[in-house]
């Protein structure tokens, strides 16, 4: 039994489709020079190659050696979400969280992959310093040479988890035809120019908000924020307000990551529709995937794993 | 013991009284026969009531009666006529025994069930009790954690305590149903005019779309009880008690999703004694914690 889960409010973002002129200046290499080469593929992703070595290679945002820091507190910003590749299991990826204080918190240990894969990390520095700078780390075996793909990097307040979706959930991952009416270049269907988004829909029930996690001792109502918590402790007027949050905050924050508990993607969420019935209050939600690049560059296991 | 006076009179400072000895004779008979001595476990409800059940805790205080005890299935000779053992076991004795309490005799226990008392002309002879054995009289077992999930009818019951009005319903008690002890004693001994009970409940699971249950529909029977006193009309305090339930279910329906829904009569003529009763059914919904 897993329960839905969604990223809210953003603190940073990069979905690796840039690597200069971004708010605080560039993505840089502040390492002993190991890195042969950092781009953006497809509009969607860091590629950083490296050459062989076991010297490690990183880029950081912001500028270590510059003025400016992302002065985030993890008080407020808990979370982080990355999602990365490598080109074999000779090259690791590794990002690593620089506080005020110079030091550092490694959020993911040197890993490999072949295949997308997402992770999570909490930030904690162990004191009241703030987090400045973000580094991705491209590291490699030896005598290795190859490629760490990064797809994007996400620091949120935190994960907010579905007490339920009692009233079904419904995933619609798209065929990719085109459907594009006649006159075509060959038929409707054959165009193979990309794919629409798949879409999610999960029906809630607001009356009953207990995750299995939370003591039953609390008086808290876990469809609002924070969760697991007595009542007195919450923050949220209205159950279910966090998805009025990231709605609200759509034109500042592209998109949410998503477990749906069976798939995970970057998603956004259309109008959250709240009806309320004698019976029954209830919340309908509908997310639909976000994607910069041509949903061509990923197998279906890495598009929705 | 109690003993009829047929009558009396006066000789200087003296009274000469002139007994009924009908149970007296009928002892002797069965003395003749054996040892008559039972002892009479006499029923208290003193102590606090349960603060989970709303139930007394009760508590026996120990004496020797006299009380020939005629076992189911068996027939006497001595028997008066027209008495016979209607449940396991009939005792008669002119000794006070009330409903409640309970008889030890040749290392078995038995509750008193019913106590009709008989009399000779207009002087009391003797009581005939029905007894109902109790097998399971101090058995005991292994000690149980006690569950972080809450009884539907413990959560019910807090609700009520805690909304129900004292000044529209001055003298009340809210426990669980079916108690160990006679309800004669809680509208007598105790002298509580209304009784608010709560039943074993019913329920369905809300199951999740992965198919996991994540809470339950329950539906608790909450029983009203109240009977005639010499100020109190059972019926103008049964619809008392109805209106206040809907007070409070109007009041506060929220927290775990209640609603007060079907009322049942129950009202019962239990010989002279009316029974003024309904029952409602509290929906309500919870989560699995």
């Amino acid at each position: 039994m897993t329960k839905p889960t969604i990223t809210y409010g953003h603190g940073f973002l990069d979905d690796c489709n840039k690597l200069t002129g971004l708010t605080y200046g560039d993505w840089t290499e502040t390492d002993t020079g190991a890195l042969l080469s950092s781009a953006v593929s497809v509009d969607d992703y860091f590629v950083l190659t490296r050459t062989a070595g076991v010297a490690e290679a990183f880029l950081s945002y912001p500028d270590e050696g510059g003025a400016n820091n992302l002065n985030l507190s993890p008080s407020i910003y808990t979370k982080i979400y990355w999602r990365f590749k490598t080109s074999s299991s000779n090259l690791k990826a590794k990002i690593m969280l620089i506080d005020s204080g110079g030091h550092g918190q490694t959020v993911l240990p040197e890993t490999s992959s072949t295949l997308f894969t997402v992770g999570s990390a909490t930030i904690n520095f162990g004191d009241a310093d703030l987090l400045d700078h973000i580094r991705l780390y491209a590291n490699a075996l030896a005598s290795a040479t190859g490629t760490v793909t990064y797809d994007f990097v996400l620091v949120c307040k935190s994960i907010f988890t579905f007490p339920n979706t009692e009233f079904g959930t419904e995933f619609t991952p798209p065929p990719r035809y085109a459907d594009i009416e006649i006159p075509t270049r060959i038929t409707d269907v054959t165009q193979n120019l990309g794919s629409p988004s798949a879409t999610w829909t999960a029906s809630c029930n607001l009356d009953i908000g207990r995750l299995g996690t939370t003591l039953g001792t609390c008086t808290g109502d876990d469809w609002k924020r924070p969760q697991g918590v007595d009542a007195v402790y919450q923050t949220d007027f209205m159950k279910g307000e966090v998805f009025v949050d990231i709605s609200h905050n759509s034109l500042t924050e592209p998109f949410q990551w998503l477990n749906t508990g069976k798939q995970q993607f970057k998603a956004t969420l259309r109008t959250p529709r709240f009806p309320e019935r004698s019976d029954t209050h209830s919340l309908d939600l509908t997310f639909k995937e976000y994607s910069r690049s041509n949903k061509d560059n990923e197998s279906y296991l890495e598009r929705f794993g | 013991m109690d003993k009829a006076i047929l009558g009396y009179c006066r000789v200087g400072y003296f009274r000469i009284g002139v007994f009924n000895d009908q149970w007296d004779r009928l002892l002797q008979q069965f003395q003749s026969l054996g040892s008559c001595d039972v002892t009479r476990r006499r029923l208290q409800l003193d102590y606090p009531r349960d603060s989970t059940t709303g139930w007394w805790t009760k508590s026996f205080e120990e004496t020797t009666i006299e009380m020939p005890i005629i076992q189911k299935g068996s027939s006497h000779s001595l028997l008066p006529p027209g008495t016979y053992v209607r449940t396991d076991a009939l005792g008669l004795t002119a000794d006070v025994v009330v409903e409640g309490d309970e008889i030890l005799f040749n290392s078995a226990y038995y509750e008193v069930e019913a106590v009709r008392p008989y009399y000779f002309l207009d002087g009391f002879s003797y009581r005939e009790c029905d007894l109902t054995l109790l097998p399971f009289k101090n058995v005991s077992g292994v000690d149980y954690t006690t569950s972080t999930v809450e009884d539907a009818r413990y959560r019910n019951k807090v609700y009520l305590e805690t909304y129900l009005s004292a000044t529209a319903l001055p003298n009340f008690i809210v426990a669980y149903s079916e108690p160990d002890y006679p309800m004669v004693r809680v509208f007598n001994e105790k002298g509580v005019d209304l009784v608010i009970s709560l039943g074993e409940h019913t329920s369905d699971s809300l199951i999740d779309s992965d198919h996991y249950p994540f809470g339950y529909k329950e539906h608790v029977p909450i029983t009203t009880l109240c009977i005639n006193k010499i100020n109190i009309a059972g019926t103008k305090l049964m619809h008392q008690a109805e209106t206040e339930l809907r007070r409070v279910a109007e009041t506060y329906p929220l927290g775990s999703l209640r609603a007060l829904g079907a009322r049942r009569p129950q009202t019962k003529r239990l010989g002279s004694l009316t029974l003024y009763s309904a029952e409602y059914m509290m929906e309500y919904q919870r989560d699995s914690t």
